[in-house]
């Protein structure tokens, strides 16, 4: 038994010699192999190596390797309504423009059910809808239409939006929007049950 | 040797302060340095919730909520080891919501404070504790370990105590359980 032991330990050692160097050189796959390799001690191996890295200490990361991961779409502390607005402008689109576009990448084709997302979409770009609760579908379709940012809008998603800027609390209210067009008031235009169009769309947006 | 977490604290400290002013590239370095101070722990950390590819999402996950807590939490900076295993298991549960379709659970996003029951070495708070769980090895072992946070090669350690890799390696595996046990009973404890 004490045999069997001991050729174990000399197993799991050397796996473990061999695991900390495949993380050391950023040879992932090799990594989980070599863990995978542990069979039933698989776990305890991972628990070895993050102890083993917990002695070492924290890393001292270059400045440029810092100033490289600092611009990924990760580490941007700005928030959804930042983010669309500076992106639509940069691409110089309207916002009735983009929410056509965003309407038929959702398959949404009726008047109400476009009316519904041109509503929700203002909600997301004032900070008056929370990122947070769109869905995959809804992100997925924006970056598209934002050219190749569906990356940055899902890292990005759980920034807070802020709080309400008085412009906004007044558009809330059914004054013109950024684009010119009206919001209708919300008490007087809205049906009392939604059509099944207004209920997809409120789904897609996590309202 | 320094104690890493002050530095860690002056870090998380400077990125808020810098975030709340509206330097917002400040900011990103300073998060940014700190997440590449413990990427190589989270990696592993990631490999206790996942395998393989699935890791790596987790590993994403993680760094998504490690950055967001720099940026808009309050509280004090603590041990990141202990802080990684925390939002590591939250992490997998956003990596199934994702393969789910399902937005991400905005509840659990900003509890970081109750610990958890799985183990993890979060009692590895600093230097002194760890010079502490050194206390339970042997001579022998304590030199082993000693080498390798100095990156002395294995093959010169082996040399330099007149043994077989092999015995090296299990030696090293032997004293790494004994310290994992010691941290263990430290935190139940405690």
């Amino acid at each position: 038994m004490g045999f069997v032991m001991d050729e174990r330990d000399i197993q799991l050692g050397n796996l473990l010699a061999e695991t900390l160097l495949a993380f050391d050189q950023g040879r992932s796959a090799d990594v989980d192999r070599l863990l995978d390799n542990a069979g039933d001690d698989r776990l305890e191996l991972v628990e070895m190596v993050e102890l083993s890295l917990t002695l070492r200490g924290p890393a001292s990361p270059s400045s440029e390797a810092i100033e490289a991961l600092a611009k990924t779409p990760a580490f941007d502390a700005r928030s959804w309504p930042e983010i669309l607005t500076e992106a639509r402008h940069a691409q110089g689109v309207k916002r009735p423009a983009l929410v056509a576009a965003l309407a038929q990448r959702l398959g949404i084709a009726s008047l109400d059910g476009e009316e519904r997302v041109r509503e929700r979409y203002h909600e997301i770009e004032t900070g008056q809808l929370d990122p947070r609760h769109i869905s995959t579908a809804v992100v997925d379709a924006l970056g598209d239409l934002l050219g190749g940012m569906r990356g940055l809008l899902d890292a990005t998603r759980l920034n807070p939006v802020g709080p309400l800027s008085p412009s906004v609390s007044f558009m809330r209210d059914g004054f013109d929007d950024v684009d010119g067009s009206v919001l209708v008031d919300a008490t007087l235009a809205r049906r009392a049950e939604p059509t099944v169009d207004e209920r997809r769309v409120d789904e897609l947006f996590g309202v | 040797m320094a104690d890493p977490s002050v530095y860690d604290a002056d870090l998380v400290r400077r990125a808020r302060v810098a975030h709340g002013a509206g330097e917002l590239r400040t900011a990103q370095s300073l998060a940014a340095e700190l997440w590449l101070r413990y990427e190589q722990q989270a990696r592993a950390i990631s490999r206790k919730r996942a395998r393989g590819d699935e890791a790596e999402e987790v590993l994403g996950h993680l760094q998504l909520r490690f950055i967001k807590w720099v940026y808009f939490r309050q509280d004090e900076p603590r041990n990141m080891i202990g802080l990684l295993n925390q939002m590591a298991a939250y992490a997998y549960g956003d990596v199934q919501r994702h393969e789910a379709s399902q937005p991400v659970a905005v509840e659990e996003i900003e509890d970081y404070r109750q610990p958890r029951a799985d183990r993890t070495f979060s009692t590895i708070l600093d230097r002194a504790e760890i010079d502490h769980l050194m206390s339970v090895l042997s001579e022998r072992e304590r030199l082993i370990i000693e080498r390798e946070l100095a990156d002395v090669p294995d093959l010169e350690v082996a040399a330099e105590l007149d043994i077989e890799p092999n015995n090296l390696h299990q030696i090293r595996w032997r004293a790494l359980k004994r310290m994992r046990e010691a941290a263990d009973q430290q935190e139940w404890g405690s």
